[in-house]
């Protein structure tokens, strides 16, 4: 719990440093400080150099991947707060982000429900004062507004729903909860209790993770705020909700011997294709990479499915948990170096917001711009999933867990259907590419055009050393996807193999 | 005698690269050495190789080939197919391997057409240094001849089909490079580009015959082969001693012999320019006039002939066939004939008479076996000297005339080019068949097994159509020849001051070809001996003991009177020429009158209108298709293309009425989602 | 070998750092490092003994390493599919650097850089032995040739780019699906289940599987198409095949050359790769409906270019015809037609990619492409007139050029099988040689309209159609001679064109020594497709036939037998001055 802590006493610091306008510039150190030791004693603490402990239990991993992914999204979104831009409120927004980010630690390692929904409450109530905070968007009050409201009520339902999962498994302790539910608490008295649990949980959470229909404050909010926020409202809410649903679906529900993988199916074909085809109407950036991300949770969510039905017998990176986890990470280091790159430029002293404002970086005359247009171009080719980039790796395995499901020997319903997700995965990623060709395409394509002679240009901040963070890992993911594969895979509960029969044999009856 | 076949062609090889590479900097105006000395050295090599062959075969009574593999061009193993026969009749092997290789033959067919090529084409290429000395393409004008030179000794020595349509294109590309020779002058270019597309349409068929062989035989060679170690045989060749030792039984017979007949006929007659196929050859006298000679008229518009001869026994198993290239030759002799009645372009009336005379040879073809070979190829040997005297006459015509051959605008030029005149006279002599020129035993031997072939009455009626060849051919002929040279004299004004006699190294190739024209005939036909050596090949070998023929010169019934006619024909002929065209000028008139009244004189002037009825019905109908291919892929598929694309964008375009911005809306579409994913999962 | 052949893939990529700021040394660095890299691959295809299956295999764990049931490798080798498809590769980039000196300007280091990468994306795409990692570099070759396209095209470039891009990758996704399918199935096979994406293990554990009846044909057929999808785009075969003409129109000159000459070979290798050895059922029942829109996009194509008028878009539509010969040779599913169509595919590389080049060339000095533009040219250009002679007698299939050794046996293959087993698709074999016919027709009429006729030169100074990134800079910058230069090719120009000349004769006059190299790979590959399309063809009548044949062929050889013993020798037959036996004696299977 050390780095938790680090991170959560950073953030009170940071808070009551706000209050002292001599000082409050020292919160910045504090952030980096508090980020930077938390990953040390991380870093102690799983002995990353000396390789993974291929012994450590699938929680441990997941809670270790989490904190690691919070820590690197800590430093990203810490480089691309630009100092200045909303000097007011610096030490307070500080204080959101490292709350924020010690929420997605807490989500990541919470063993019981409340620890859970702490975590994903601490982010919420973060995002909530960061979108009020910020004046960099254009329409912040706007955004603040409908995210508050709207996550509010998601809240609301997914506590509502943890409330069932209590009172059918008896316990608050998530270990104890998978086996009260294997054992058969899903099904107690009436099937229907399970049901609404189940449902009610997922509702709550495909809020956070974007899926249809609990998507739409996604577009209106990122357009209305920053980039920075934008990107923490892409990336932290998004990491949290899939950890909650591994851990509360994969990891205790999938066995109650409810068929959840159709519930999934449709929400993940409904969310990928809504998220793809609208976001092929959009010109305005964070609007676009809104609705990418929204088709981007479907994609994890395909990873869910098949996860929730079958799981290969033998080692394998590919099956649906860990596909799930290895394209979340993939997705969230080419969201947040998309969403760093977009920070740093500036045409004239207005942030680029626009497609259009892009036009002719590419073809800057200065090697930052260039530089960023080609770490851009690298981001929207990692998130279309074209090799050799991380996403390309997310991609295949998302499919392959879907497709190993229907081409699995025996006869079983779900076969087909799977088969068909898989196609229409398939499918939306082309669709995808599209529109993410259309934002290099006009970084690449096109002169800058003639009248608006205020070329786009690079405000020289610690976020340009994020985005070349961000671009070598997407490179070196896809070069050498192997140890990423692993991790994912430990990461993967280990829970499900026992499921599969009863889903498997259940699957039929539900018909 | 293998060292000498693979001389002849690499002369002219190596010639090609010498002049290409020295000619535009180096040699210059002595380009014609590579060319001259390689037509040389290969004329003296087939003369040579033509001695040995004949005695090699005076020696024995066995027919005689030798074959020299130089290296493989193909050779693929399908063991997939091994032990499939596809005609189970056609032979022993099967199509379990594809072996093309380089092979070049040596047999008394292949010797003739090697020296009657390298005959021919050292000829010309000494006669095209007078005649092309100042142009600005001498060396390219050169590389060109050789390159033909060296095409067309491979095509009649090569001892394999996929060879023999390789070398079948490559003298046709040699063609389309000189009669585009000119290249700035559209209709030069035009009439390449013609010449390309027409014989194409004929390797079509010619391809699709030589895809029927593999498939039917199961090779494409045409001799046998043997393991190298063994001895043992591997497969036996189409025109190889196996198969023609088995007489009839080792071919094919029925439909699929028919349609290999005739497709391989199809090519013949792109090459050798027969109906309907005949329409490029007129055309490609844009070219210079020696390439007309050499290669429009001696050497490679026999390659049909050639092919069919070499091919007798694939066509002798399919008397049909034999029948259609009978008709088609007797047609296209009348049609070119008719057509060449009224050409005022010397050129031309000499290529619509070399396009009549190849129907004749095709019309000796037609009677099949060992006479019809040796009639067909016989005409092909006098053809080739009379013919190319004729062009080269027209050559040197028109070289003093400043390049301008309308018959309309030259006449009695005896007086100024005598050597021409004269020359002349004795290939049109020899062209109408006057006794004891060449022409007339040649021509006398087609009319002569056309009128013993016991066929029946189509034969009977293909002889009456040579025989009213052999009238028009004598009339047009004349014709040219007292428009040409007798008469008033008229010179156009292109010939300025220098309307004088060509220079001796023009003279001598006429001269030279001339008193051949004069022997070549007396010779070799009454003698017998053109016909006892070409007996001596494989493959007219055995068409020749198939024995389903009348043998010539078995029974010479009714050949006296034979000669009569075609005699009668040609004297006839050039009787009426004389009187239209030397008598006085009323008569002409008169019949020119009459026949412009009835419509043949148009229908002759315009060529039967056969290029109009191609532009009409082929060319302008593919060129419309092309357009609305066009169309179609760039409206309709593209179209159909981009909707596909579009359609995710349309869908998108609906949903995204659903993102109003109005947080109620948002809030109840989720509880409306959190109900349906309830109600979905409770109650199904 | 191995090694080097690890060097030779990676070498253009390891060479980027080389590539300057300035725009002399990057094309010179660049051209170096091609030259390096066709150097090495050229040594490593002559190298490639015949008669050998494998060569210079170098292999080295990925991703499995760490998950003992996954097999996925970085797996490099050479066979008799990709020997000479992979140092083309390297030759057409030797070419493209050439006729990109001074056409590209602006970005030059981008430019060169981005060729490196491509280079380095084709050699691996040829060279991977491994599903996954030939699909990584079959995608990774879509990124540089994307931004050629759309960062130094033409006016339509963006447009052109992304149909290119969206296009090909919307096939491709569905050719991943099918990839990932083959070798989820292949797992099947193995006792522990191992997932295999090496390719020769791959395709053993399929026919195991299909020996056992595992892979039953609906099954192969819903794979095949799925892997059909991206690699009929890719070819283009009909009606798949809009994106080329706009990509080549719209492409530089070195982005037209690699796309014609490697970039559409990817999908023909693939069918060689994937569908033919692994779902060899598949093959053999999808192929009549395979040849039949080989068949259709002969004709078509053909047709099309013939009413082109833009010379680009005019040799676009050639190439839809030409790759619809080389499906057809693929899918006549016999030795002659495979080896004819993996020829073919070689030899289009060199006749299209020259063809563009030459194109290249002619717009690099009048800024034009329209064909009425032009006319006479042979008498102001006579070297480029030369070169463009010989690509499209080679690109025509002239015989004694490559394009015929490749037409040949394609149509050869084509005719008989469908005169031993389908004689209905006698009418396609007839309609592929009647393209034949026609491309002569368009070739001709394009080289005679610019080459032939009067001169007619274009008017100079057309700078404003001149867009992409060669646009501002181009007239201020160290362009080279005057706008008005139209001078004839100058060294460096022969330079690129030569080599493809030369291989251009060499493969037409000896086809064998290419054949040869290719065959061992071929027959085992193909081996079942083959077999499977023979019984595909009514097993009943197939039977009787061979029976019937079978006695026949006895009767015949025991009369042949005799016929010879009897009448002795009746011609001399000289085996021969044997000057080239590259290939093993006959009948010693």
């Amino acid at each position: 719990m050390i780095p938790e802590l680090v991170l959560g006493m950073g953030a009170v610091a940071c808070f009551c440093l706000g209050a002292f306008p001599t000082v409050r510039r020292a919160s910045q150190l504090v952030a980096w400080f508090a980020v930077l030791f938390a990953g040390a004693v991380v870093g102690v603490q799983t002995g990353w150099w000396h390789g993974h402990a291929v012994s450590e239990p699938w929680y441990a991993a997941f809670g270790n991947l989490f904190r690691w992914m919070g820590l690197g999204l800590g430093l990203v979104l810490l480089a691309s707060m630009r100092p200045g831009a909303s000097e007011r409120h610096e030490a307070e927004s500080l204080g959101c982000l490292l709350s924020a980010i010690l929420g997605l630690m807490l989500v990541g390692g919470a063993a019981d429900l409340i620890t859970l929904f702490l975590g994903l409450e601490l982010i919420s109530v973060a995002s909530y004062i960061l979108l009020y905070l910020d004046r960099d968007g254009p329409r912040p009050e706007e955004a603040a507004g409908k995210y508050f409201y709207l996550s509010i009520l998601s809240s609301a339902v997914f506590l509502y729903g943890l409330s069932y999962l209590y009172g059918l498994g008896g316990a608050l302790r998530l270990d104890r909860l998978t086996h009260a539910w294997a054992s058969g608490a899903g099904t107690l008295g009436d099937a229907s209790l399970g049901a609404m649990a189940a449902v009610l949980v997922l509702a709550g959470l495909a809020f956070k993770i974007t899926a249809v229909p609990f998507h739409f404050y996604a577009p209106d909010v990122y357009q209305g705020t920053s980039h920075v926020n934008a990107s923490l409202l892409s990336v932290l809410p998004k990491a949290a909700g899939m950890a909650a649903i591994i851990k509360l679906l994969l990891g205790i529900m999938v066995g109650g011997g409810l068929p959840l993988w159709q519930v999934t199916l449709a929400v993940a074909v409904l969310t990928v294709t809504v998220g793809n085809v609208i976001a092929l109407w959009q010109t305005h950036l964070r609007r676009l990479l809104a609705y990418s991300s929204i088709a981007h949770a479907g994609f994890m969510l395909i990873g869910l499915t098949a996860a929730m039905t079958y799981r290969r017998p033998h080692q394998h990176p590919w099956d649906g948990a860990g596909a799930l986890l290895f394209y979340l990470v993939a997705y969230v280091i080419a969201t947040a170096g998309a969403f760093a790159a977009l920070s740093v430029l500036r045409r004239g002293n207005r942030p680029v917001e626009r497609l259009d404002d892009l036009r002719g970086l590419a073809r800057s005359n200065a090697t930052a711009p260039r530089f960023i247009a080609w770490s851009l171009a690298a981001f929207m080719f990692s998130l279309a999933g074209i090799p050799p980039l991380a996403g390309f790796w997310g991609k295949l395995a998302v499919f392959f867990s879907a497709l190993d499901v229907g081409a699995s020997p025996s006869e079983n319903p779900l076969r087909s259907r799977l088969l068909w997700l898989a196609v229409i995965g398939a499918v939306n990623a082309a669709i995808g590419a599209a529109y993410y060709l259309r934002v290099v395409g006009a970084m690449f394509f096109t002169e800058d055009d003639a009248q608006d002679r205020q070329q786009a240009a690079v405000v020289a901040t610690p976020a340009v050393v994020a985005v070349f963070a961000c671009l070598v890992l997407t490179l070196a993911i896809g070069l050498s996807p192997g140890s990423w594969f692993q991790a994912a895979h430990s990461a993967s509960p280990t829970a499900v193999p026992t499921i599969v029969e009863v889903s498997l044999d259940t699957a039929p009856a539900t018909h | 005698m293998e060292y000498l076949i693979v001389l002849i062609p690499m002369m002219p090889l190596a010639a090609v690269f010498v002049t290409a590479l020295l000619g535009p900097r180096v040699l210059r105006s002595n380009s014609h050495v590579p060319t001259v000395t390689a037509a040389a050295v290969a004329f003296v090599a087939s003369l040579a190789l033509l001695l040995m062959v004949y005695w090699a075969t005076a020696a024995s009574e066995k027919p005689f080939a030798t074959t020299v593999q130089l290296w493989n061009w193909a050779d693929l193993r399908q063991p997939e197919l091994e032990g499939q026969v596809a005609a189970p009749d056609a032979g022993p092997l099967d199509l379990a391997r594809f072996h093309v290789p380089v092979t070049l033959r040596v047999d008394p067919l292949t010797a003739v057409m090697q020296v009657t090529v390298t005959c021919i084409s050292l000829l010309v290429s000494i006669y095209s240094i007078g005649y092309m000395h100042d142009d600005p393409g001498y060396w390219r004008y050169f590389t060109y001849i050789s390159l033909f030179i060296f095409s067309m000794t491979m095509l009649v020595s090569v001892s394999n089909f996929a060879l023999l349509y390789v070398f079948w294109e490559a003298v046709g590309l040699c063609s389309y490079l000189l009669i585009g020779f000119w290249y700035h002058k559209p209709e030069a270019a035009a009439a390449g580009k013609k010449a390309f597309l027409v014989n194409r349409v004929g390797d079509f068929g010619f391809a699709l015959g030589l895809f029927l062989l593999w498939s039917s035989y199961g090779t494409l060679n045409f001799h046998d082969s043997v393991h190298p170690q063994t001895g043992e045989l591997i497969s036996a060749g189409i025109l190889g001693g196996v198969r023609t030792a088995a007489g009839g039984q080792g071919y094919l017979h029925g439909g699929v012999a028919m349609a290999i007949a005739l497709l391989l006929f199809v090519g013949a007659c792109g090459k050798s320019a027969q109906f309907p196929l005949h329409v490029w050859l007129p055309d490609a006298m844009e070219g210079p006039t020696p390439v007309s000679a050499l290669i429009h008229a001696a050497t490679m518009v026999t390659a049909g002939v050639y092919m069919v001869a070499r091919c007798m026994p694939l066509f002798d198993a399919a008397p049909g066939a034999l029948l259609v290239v009978g008709c088609i030759g007797g047609f296209t002799a009348l049609l070119a004939a008719f057509i060449a009645l009224t050409q005022n372009d010397l050129k031309r009336i000499l290529a619509y008479s070399t396009i009549s005379q190849l129907g004749y040879m095709f019309l000796g073809l037609s009677v099949g076996g060992l006479a019809g070979a040796v009639a067909g190829m016989f005409h092909l040997f006098t053809h080739a000297f009379f013919k190319a005297l004729l062009f080269l006459g027209a050559g040197s015509v028109m070289h003093a005339m400043g390049g301008v051959i309308d018959l309309q605008r030259i006449g009695g030029l005896r007086r100024r080019l005598p050597w021409t005149y004269a020359t002349f006279l004795v290939g049109c002599l020899a062209l109408a068949g006057v006794f004891p020129l060449a022409g007339f035993f040649s021509k006398d031997e087609i009319l002569g097994v056309l009128y013993q072939q016991e066929g029946g009455g189509v034969y009977r009626l293909l002889f009456y159509a040579g025989l009213a060849g052999a009238l028009m051919t004598a009339f047009y002929t004349f014709r040219a020849f007292f428009l040409a040279f007798h008469g008033e004299e008229l010179v156009p004004a292109e010939a300025g001051r220098h309307a004088h006699e060509s220079p001796p190294v023009m003279l001598l190739p006429l001269v030279i070809l001339a008193v051949a024209s004069l022997v070549v005939g007396a010779i070799f036909g009454p003698t017998g001996w053109f016909e006892s050596f070409l007996s001596k090949t494989p493959g007219l070998a055995a068409v020749a003991e198939a024995g389903s023929h009348a043998a010539p010169h078995a029974g010479h019934d009714g050949h006296t009177w034979v000669v009569a006619w075609s005699t009668v024909a040609a004297v006839l002929g050039i009787a009426l020429a004389a009187i239209l065209y030397l008598g006085p000028g009323g008569l002409l008139r008169g019949v020119a009158t009459a026949a412009r009244s009835v419509g043949v004189y148009t229908l002759s002037y315009r060529k039967v209108f056969i290029d109009e009825l191609y532009a009409l019905a082929v060319v302008r109908p593919l060129r419309g298709l092309a357009i609305v291919a066009a169309w179609f892929d760039r409206y309709v598929i593209d179209c159909l293309v981009d909707l596909v694309g579009l359609l995710p964008k349309a869908i998108g375009a609906l949903l995204r009425d659903v993102q109003t911005g109005f947080i109620p809306w948002y809030a109840s579409a989720m509880m409306l989602g959190l109900l349906t994913l309830l109600a979905a999962l409770v109650l199904f | 070998m191995s090694t080097l052949l690890l060097v030779t893939v990676f070498l253009p990529v390891l060479g980027l750092p080389l590539v300057g700021r300035r725009r002399e040394s990057a094309r010179l660095a660049s051209l170096l490092i091609v030259t390096a890299t066709l150097l090495l691959s050229g040594y490593l295809a002559f190298a490639f003994p015949a008669g050998a299956g494998e060569f210079a295999v170098w292999e080295t764990s990925w991703v499995g390493g760490r998950f003992p049931g996954v097999d996925l490798r970085l797996g490099l080798g050479l066979d008799g599919l990709s020997v000479w498809i992979f140092p083309l590769s390297s030759l057409l980039t030797f070419t493209a650097i050439l006729v990109s000196w001074h056409a590209v300007d602006r970005g030059a280091t981008s430019f060169y850089r981005l060729l490196l990468i491509l280079l380095t994306g084709m050699l691996g795409v040829f060279a991977a032995r491994d599903v996954l990692l030939f699909y990584v570099f079959f995608e990774a070759t879509l990124i540089p040739l994307f931004f050629l396209i759309g960062m130094w095209g033409h006016e339509e470039r963006r447009y052109a780019a992304v149909k290119f891009f969206l296009f090909t990758l919307a096939g491709s996704v569905l050719t991943f699906l099918g990839l990932l399918a083959l070798a989820i199935y292949s797992a099947q096979s193995q006792p522990q289940g191992v997932l295999t994406f090496s390719i020769p293990h791959l395709t053993e554990n399929l026919m195991r599987l299909r020996a056992n009846g595992q892979l039953p044909l609906t099954v192969q057929i819903w794979i095949f198409l799925a892997l059909f999808a991206g690699f009929a785009v890719k070819v283009p075969l009909f009606p798949l095949h809009t994106w080329l003409p706009l990509a080549h129109v719209e492409a530089p000159t070195a982005g037209s050359v690699l796309l014609a000459g490697i970039l559409l070979k990817i999908g023909g290798y693939g069918f060689l790769r994937f569908s033919l050895p692994m779902l060899p059922d598949a093959s053999a029942a999808c192929a009549p409906w395979i040849l039949i829109l080989a068949a259709v996009g002969i004709i078509y194509g053909a047709l099309t270019a013939l009413a082109q008028r833009d010379i680009k878009r005019l040799i676009a539509y050639s190439s839809v015809s030409h790759l619809g010969f080389c499906v057809l040779g693929f899918f006549a599913l016999n030795p002659l037609g495979l080896h004819g169509g993996l020829l073919q595919m070689v030899n289009h590389g060199l006749a299209t990619g020259g063809l563009f080049a030459v194109v290249g060339m002619l717009y690099e000095r009048y800024h034009t492409r329209q064909i009425e533009a032009f006319g006479g040219l042979a008498r102001r250009l006579p070297i480029l007139a030369c070169f463009m002679f010989l690509l499209t007698f080679s690109s025509i299939g002239l015989p004694g050029l490559n394009g015929f050794a490749g037409e040949f046996l394609i149509l050869t293959g084509m005719f008989e099988r469908a005169w031993l087993l389908q004689r209905g698709e006698l009418v396609l074999a007839v309609a592929a040689v009647f393209g034949v016919v026609l491309a002569a027709w368009y070739m001709l009429q394009l080289v005679g309209r610019v080459f032939f006729g009067e001169l007619k030169e274009p008017v100079q100074g057309g700078m404003e159609a001149h867009a992409g990134l060669a646009g501002a800079e181009h007239v201020t910058g160290d362009h080279y001679r005057s706008q008005g230069w139209t001078g004839d090719l100058t060294a460096r120009e022969v330079l690129a064109l030569a080599p493809l000349g030369v291989f251009i004769v060499w493969i037409g006059v000896q086809p064998s020594f290419f054949l040869a190299r290719m065959t061992p790979t071929l027959d085992a590959l193909s081996r079942p497709a083959t077999r499977a399309s023979r019984s595909e063809a009514g097993p009943a009548t197939a039977a009787a036939e061979a029976v019937d044949a079978a006695e026949r062929v006895a009767n015949r050889r025991s009369a042949f037998g005799r016929a010879q013993t009897t009448e002795g020798d009746p011609c001399r037959y000289s085996a021969g001055i044997a000057c080239g036996h590259q290939n093993p004696p006959p009948f010693t299977d």
